[in-house]
């Protein structure tokens, strides 16, 4: 089974259980919390993920950690369940794939604008919200600057690109040029 | 035979007496005649002859017989081998003209068919001539073509490099929002 594949079931399980709990945002928020935590302590990670140590001190340290983060309980049964299973390398993956499971429950999707430079935040704003008008969704867009766009800007939506940067105008002028 | 002996022993007696006749001629002149040694000489002859004829005869004979027998059939072998050969000869003669027709007719066919080799060759040559004069004009064609191709490609290359240059020098926040409004005015397009 591939990584992907038994994320995708570990996070689709966990989602069963919040939307029966009608708190699935927070469990979300909560893997997001201790996947950022795993990612910043190598120490932690070294010790949770490898079968070297007991699975009980290993969920004594969890217990511990997890306490600390305030994480509800149904996330922190869910861990001990991954760390039983030894399943603690896939963790950071279950998680990304709760955040799409997340965002297909509350019809939401996430968007990357790319841009040449920076420009007034009410033109992101407009922008967020002819994508929410064109998809019919809610949109979570996040910005990028890369100045090798030249100019214009950019929107990533999963594997769909709308292309508006100079970088890619010149592009085609160039190839235009070349059928010529 | 028989014939022959009596001629042959009259001519003997013949002989004799013309000899005695002679004597008694030589007699009658001067001469002294044929003495009794001379006489017994002539008889001794005689009887050689006689001997020699009786001895020899069927021997002679046979020979004689034989030997014209033999000529006989050497002659006709000879009159028969010589037609052999003139035929052996004629067949000879026909086979050579017609061997020497031959050779005419195939000296003629190899002059014919060298000739229509020839013209073959040289129209294979031409052809081929043709074809490489063609190949060479596509080769050519097509030299030129990437020529104007690669020179074009080089052309775009720097001039869009360049204005890549001169939009990144020139571009300023405020385009930056003009083209970031266009882009907003686009999005409607994007459904």
């Amino acid at each position: 089974m591939s990584s992907l594949t038994l994320a995708r079931k570990y996070a689709r399980a966990l989602i069963e259980i919040g939307l029966q709990e009608r708190n699935y945002e927070a469990l979300g928020k909560d893997l997001e919390k201790m996947a950022d935590l795993i990612k910043a302590n190598k120490e932690l990670k070294a010790v949770l993920l490898s079968p070297a140590y007991p699975v009980v001190a290993r969920k004594a340290i969890t217990k511990v950690v997890t306490e600390v983060l305030g994480l509800h309980k149904s996330t922190i049964d869910f861990i001990d369940l991954l760390i039983e299973r030894e399943r603690m390398d896939h963790f950071s993956e279950i998680s990304r794939s709760y955040e799409s499971l997340c965002d297909a429950v509350s019809r939401r999707i996430r968007a990357t604008l790319v841009t040449a430079m920076g420009f007034p935040p009410e033109l992101v704003r407009a922008i967020k919200s002819q994508l929410e008008s064109s998809t019919g969704k809610e949109v979570i867009l996040s910005v990028e600057e890369d100045p090798s766009l030249i100019g214009g800007v950019l929107t990533r939506i999963g594997n769909v690109i709308y292309d508006g940067s100079l970088e890619t105008q010149l592009a085609k002028v160039k190839e235009n040029l070349y059928k010529e | 035979m028989t014939k022959f002996f009596l001629g042959f022993w009259f001519g003997i007696f013949g002989i004799l007496s013309l000899a005695f006749s002679a004597n008694d001629l030589w007699a009658a002149g001067d001469g002294d005649g044929i003495t009794g040694e001379v006489f017994w000489q002539i008889i001794s002859f005689v009887l050689l002859l006689f001997l020699l004829t009786y001895f020899l005869k069927n021997p002679v004979r046979t020979f004689l017989k034989n030997r014209r027998e033999g000529i006989k059939n050497s002659l006709e072998q000879s009159a028969k081998k010589e037609e052999e050969s003139q035929k052996e000869f004629e067949n000879w003669e026909d086979k050579f003209n017609l061997l020497r027709q031959e050779v005419a007719d195939l000296h003629q066919k190899i002059s014919q068919e060298g000739k229509v080799e020839r013209k073959r060759i040289i129209a294979r040559a031409e052809e081929e001539g043709d074809r490489i004069r063609q190949q060479a004009q596509v080769v050519a064609e097509q030299e030129v073509k990437k020529a104007r191709a690669a020179l074009r490609k080089e052309m775009v290359d720097l001039s869009v490099e360049l204005a890549e240059k001169l939009l990144k020098e020139a571009t300023q926040p405020q385009d930056q929002g003009r083209l970031v409004r266009e882009y907003i005015g686009r999005m409607k397009e994007f459904r």
